[in-house]
Parts: structure tokens; sequence; C-alpha cells
């Protein structure tokens, strides 16, 4: 198995789970680890010596009540499959990362965040209750009241606390079943941050993307994208069109990157071009607007079996300026193979390991090579002194020592987990990483 | 029209129930847990909007399951067709030939399917038209060391069928064996083999779009009826050194 970032490789024994009594097979004290879609960037669902438990045929819909917008569904459900039914109600998922195909268990797992977290927060807080197997505790159901405190270290808690087998989850409207989308040219990191700041709070989404190529004409250049849901129906009548899924194995494909300098050049201005041409307003559908990448899955197929790299910085408000500047300095001096750079605000509490709290989310991608291993390693340092969190599910080479660094309850989590789960049967490459 | 469906809980049952439910066919679904039926059931009523009931059975332990399936189809006004994709394997299926497991594997893949269209069959053939469809499997083109008691099973399985058609040719009851090859399901996670594997959905559309057409015995994917032809016919000096 391969992480979707191509940077963690290993052969692992695995399992397919379409039914409960595979998933209550006595496995004896043999690690394991439940797995998804496979889409998380670091090797969250396999390697540390696990058996994997697939749970991708483990996608039924248990459940769904228009009427207190709720919808129960088994943890492989996908987020398109979700979203195809729910639309039928005008209804949707308050918090959909940015692709169809990753399941709801891995949504749980990894406390993911959507197109605008400072409005809707994070995963988490769609979760009403959830139903899970651990062999120590059997078949058990967790609601919004549980006082074992399972709930809160399972959302966001890579799948280490047991296997997620349903979940019920709340539902917001959907008002419409286009998108309307303004664009905003922007040439400053800066400016660009207090504007997703500022329309987040009255819009869909608000995210910025720029020219992270580091050469001191264009860097930074870029728009704010603007979107706010307006009437009218997809034209095919279906909200999810057919779309085929983007696997980790065909992302590394092609054998070679694409991405050179003169490529990552050429095509990160092809496409500010392309932008800054189209008019500043214009429409998409749910599924597009939702899912950028659904439908242009090319970009992740041009880093080739080399890889690519992202890493996704949660950075106070206050300081995002003057880390911005740290990164853009630090860019030059070491020039990695940077493509693209995006912004977006969040608001809400970060907990034990979950990537959440207040200020804006830097996220850099990078073409996978010696030189972005290094840069990463010094944009470790930049993350600990400016305050900020790194994702753990994006990121599949964090040490652990950054992790300790900058989550303040990572002892707690790893504590909790250690009473909750003594013979810590569920294992990873990504808990043995970060010594969990 | 609706469909009784037998081993519906997993693989190819599984994939056959989707396609049935997505055409808009009523179902009763046959599995022996009764937890990945009521998933099931929910499921294919919330995706398709059709109605979906269902009976926990275990169909290698007696019959009396069948008069609980019978009720079930009552309810549901009637069945159109039997789809009869039931069947189990097991690792130690070897030529040991340890009696219970034989019998429980004969039971599974060949006895209850006889029982099951035998109790329905009357039935059948008063409704305008309907259909049986079973499954075969190219381990029983030729008898082998493994899957001992399983390829038994499935080769007088298609023997039933065949009689079965032969006897259903004046009624309007049309009978199909679809001869399987590779699927992918929990089965054959990690197996290492060049020849490409077909797919759960893969079944229930080729079952779907045939469904009231005499097609006899379809094998699937279509290219193993050649190499089953190959492996039929293949001299026994040749056979005997292939371990399969």
């Amino acid at each position: 198995m391969v992480t979707f970032d191509g940077g963690v490789t290993e052969a692992v024994v695995c399992q397919r789970h379409d039914r409960y009594r595979f998933v209550e097979a006595d496995l004896g004290d043999q690690p394991r680890i439940a797995r998804g879609g496979g889409y998380s960037y670091a090797a969250a669902s396999f390697g540390g010596g696990s058996i994997v438990q697939d749970l991708r045929r483990f996608n039924r819909i248990l459940r769904f009540d228009p009427e207190a917008r709720t919808i129960e569904v088994e943890a492989g459900t996908t987020l398109a499959e979700v979203l195809e039914v729910t639309s039928r109600a005008d209804l949707c998922l308050p918090v959909q990362p940015g692709y169809p195909a990753i399941t709801i268990g891995g949504c749980i797992a990894a406390n993911v965040h959507g197109k605008n977290p400072a409005r809707e927060g994070t995963f988490v807080d769609c979760v009403a209750d959830l139903t899970m197997f651990h062999p120590a505790y059997g078949l058990i159901r967790i609601g919004a009241g549980d006082s074992s405190g399972i709930l809160e270290l399972t959302c966001g808690g890579y799948g280490l606390t047991g296997v997620i087998l349903a979940a019920t989850l709340s539902l917001r409207p959907l008002t419409g079943h286009r998108v309307a989308v303004r664009r905003i040219r922007v040439s400053d990191l800066g400016e660009s941050a207090r504007l997703v700041e500022e329309l987040s709070a009255e819009n869909t989404f608000a995210y910025s993307w720029h020219d992270a190529v580091p050469r001191p004409r264009t860097f930074g250049r870029g728009f704010v994208f603007q979107g706010s849901m307006v009437g009218g129906s997809s034209p095919t009548g279906r909200v999810v069109p057919s779309y085929r899924p983007l696997t980790p194995e065909g992302r590394a494909r092609l054998p070679f990157s694409f991405f050179g300098s003169l490529t990552s050049r050429a095509l990160i201005s092809a496409y500010w071009m392309a932008e800054r041409s189209r008019p500043a307003m214009g429409e998409t559908s749910v599924f597009d607007a939702m899912f950028p990448f659904a439908r242009r899955s090319a970009y992740f197929r041009l880093f080739g079996r080399p890889g690519l790299a992202e890493c996704q910085i949660l950075v106070p408000s206050d300081d995002v300026s003057g880390f911005l500047r740290d990164v853009q300095h630090l860019l030059f001096s070491l020039r990695p193979p940077s493509l693209m750079m995006s912004l977006k605000a969040f608001r809400g509490r970060g907990r034990l390991l979950r990537f959440d709290g207040n200020g804006i989310c830097v996220t850099l991608d990078l073409q996978r090579s010696p030189s972005t291993l290094d840069f990463l390693r010094r944009l470790d340092q930049l993350t600990v002194a400016a305050g900020g969190i790194p994702s753990i599910i994006k990121d599949s080479r964090l040490p652990a020592s950054v992790v300790r660094a900058c989550y303040p309850e990572y002892e707690q989590f790893r504590s909790r987990l250690q009473a909750m789960d003594p013979a810590r049967l569920f294992r990873s490459e990504l808990s043995n990483r970060l010594g969990l | 029209m609706t469909y009784l469906v037998v081993g519906a809980s997993a693989g190819v049952g599984r994939g056959l129930a989707a396609r049935f439910a997505a055409a808009g066919h009523d179902l009763v679904l046959v599995a022996s847990d009764e937890r990945d039926l009521v998933a099931m059931a929910a499921d294919l009523g919330i995706r398709h909007g059709v109605r979906v009931c269902w009976v926990a059975a275990d169909v290698g332990a007696g019959d009396a399951y069948l008069e609980r399936i019978a009720l079930a189809c009552t309810e549901m006004g009637g069945l159109d067709g039997l789809l009869l994709p039931v069947g189990m394997v097991a690792d130690d299926d070897d030529c040991s030939f340890d009696p219970r497991r034989t019998t429980r594997l004969t039971a599974v893949n060949f006895g209850a399917i006889v029982a099951i269209v035998s109790r329905f069959l009357p039935e059948l053939t008063a409704r305008p038209r309907a259909t049986v469809v079973g499954f075969g499997s190219v381990a029983a083109t030729r008898g082998r060391q493994r899957n001992v008691a399983y390829s038994a099973a499935k080769r007088a399985l298609e023997s039933f069928f065949e009689s079965l058609r032969h006897a259903c040719v004046c009624s309007p009851v049309t009978v199909q064996l679809y001869v399987l090859g590779y699927v992918d399901s929990s089965l054959t996670i990690g197996l290492r083999t060049r020849i490409p594997m077909g797919t759960p959905e893969g079944v229930g559309d080729l079952v779907l779009g045939n469904i009231h057409r005499d097609v006899g015995t379809v094998y699937y994917p279509w290219f193993w009826r050649y190499l089953c032809l190959l492996v039929r016919h293949a001299p026994w000096w040749l056979f005997r050194r292939r371990a399969f």
C-alpha cells in the first residue's frame, strides 16, 4: 500500500470486510487498523505490522430522516454517496473535504475540515453518534452524552480507538444545486489572509490560491474564491455526476514527475493566466464546488511515482503575516520545488490531536524531493515558533517531536488512548511514528 | 417485479441486489446474519425507493427456513424470479473428506438451491413470466485436489440447471446459469492472478440485462468459456502437472 502523497509504501496483509461477523472475527493480539478510501497523505490506515481492515464495502445507508436532518451511514460510505441521497431532500453534510470518494469513517478518524471551517467547524461538529467495534468492548454505540470519552477520542483519533462501523451525522440545508463563485485577484499573501477571514463569515466558502513557485516576480500572486449557493438545478438532474475515482496507486502510475523547474513555472503561470482571463463572476455545480479535484485529478497524477508533499499549518491570525513572510523567505533561500499555496480561515477549538482552532490554515504543495524534505524540516521549526499546528493527516513525515511541541494535549491523547486500550491493538505507521 | 436473492449479504449477492433495486425491483433478501440484512434492506430502500424484506436463515441447516421465505414472499405479493448466488467455500476442502464439512458444503452449494427451486417453482410457473438464476463456478470445470466438495456440488448444480431448463421449456419460466470466474470480493482479496477479475456489480448488470432471455449457460467474465474449454480438454498428463 502507498500513501496518497507517495511518501510511505509498505506490503500489508489486508482483509476486506463486508459483513459484521468478519469485523468481529478473533485476530488474537495481532495489531490491526481500519482503512477507508486511502486518501490520507499520512500512513494512518496501514503500516506498523498491522492487518489492514478495508471497510469500503461497509457502505450501507442505514437511516435517513430529512425532518430531523440526520443520516446514519456505515463507515465505508463515501461523501458522494451521502450527497447523492441527501441532495434529493435538499440537504447536505455541512463539512465536505475535497474529494468525493473519501469515506465517512476516514472523515471522522481524521476529523477533516471542509471549504469553510470558520463557519461550519470540523467534522466532529456533525457527528451525533458512532457505532464502533473494539475486541475489548465489543460492538458499542456512543452518543453525544458519552461519559467514557471514547467519542471524543475517536473523532480525530486516527482510527486508533477501534473500528468505526457507522455514524449518525447532522445535515444542513442545501439551498441550491449551483454555486455562484466570485474571484478576486490578489497580489499579496497578507492581503489574501485578511480577505479570506473577512469573507468566510458570510459565504458558503472562501479560500485563496497562490503561485508558490519561488520566483520574486510572481510569488504570492493569486485569487481569493468566494462562493455562495444559488438556486437552480443540475442540467442532468443528478447532483453527483459520474467521475472516475483516483486511487493512491492510480495517482502514482506515471513513473516520473512532470513538475521540473520549467514545467512547474509554466503550469502554474498557465493556470494563473487562465483564471485571470475568465469573468470575475461565474457559476458552477455544487459537486464541482465541493469537490474541485474530482474531475480534475490530472494535477495529482502529474506528480507521478516520486510523489508530492503537502503541508497544512494552522497559524493564529495575529501571527499569520509574520509566518507567511518567514515561509516566503525560507522558500527563497532553499528553493524547494513548491507549486501552489492556499489559505483558509478556521474558527474552532483544538482538542487532543484535532487539527482545529482559530486562525488561518496555510496549505503548501510541493514536489517530493530531498530538498523538499529539508525545507519541511525547517518549516517545522517555523511552525513551532509561530505557535501553529501542523496537520497530522496531510504530512507523511511529520516527526513526533513537532507534534508534541505543537499540540498541547498530545500527552493527554496518548495517556487516554493507553487507558482505553492498554493492549494497543489498533496501530499504524502514523501511530508508531508519533509514539502513540 | 419481486425477486428473491439468496446469499444476498456479500459479494455477488450484494451486487445483484444493488442492481435489481436500482432498476426498481422489490426484493426479498436471504442471508445468515440478521445485522447485515437489516443494513442492506435499509440501504436499498433509501437509495432506490424499493420495498425490501429479509429472512435470516442458515440454508445449510435443514429446510425450516423455506416457509419463512414463502411467508415473506407472500407479503410482497408473490415472486417473479429467484436469484441464487448462495454458496460457501472452506479452506480445508481438500481430499481429507471430513464428512461433516463435506455434507455442509454440498448442502449449501447444491442441496439448499434445489430445495428453494423445488419449493417456489410451482408458484413461478403460475406467473406470466419468471426467471430462475443459478450460479456455478469455473472450479467445477474439472475436479482437482482443492475445493473438492465445493466443485462437486457446483458440477451437480450445473446438471440440475440443465435439467431444469429442459423441464421449463414449455413454461413461462426462464432458467439461466452463470458460471463465474474470479470475482472481486472478500474471498479474492490479495489473490495474485494475471487473469482479470469481474466485479459483483458486473455480474448484477449482466444478469439484469438478460433477465428474461433464454441464454442458458453464460460465463462471467466471458473469456472463462474458452479457458474452461481448454482445461476440460487438456490431456491428463498435462492436467496432473498443474498445481492450481
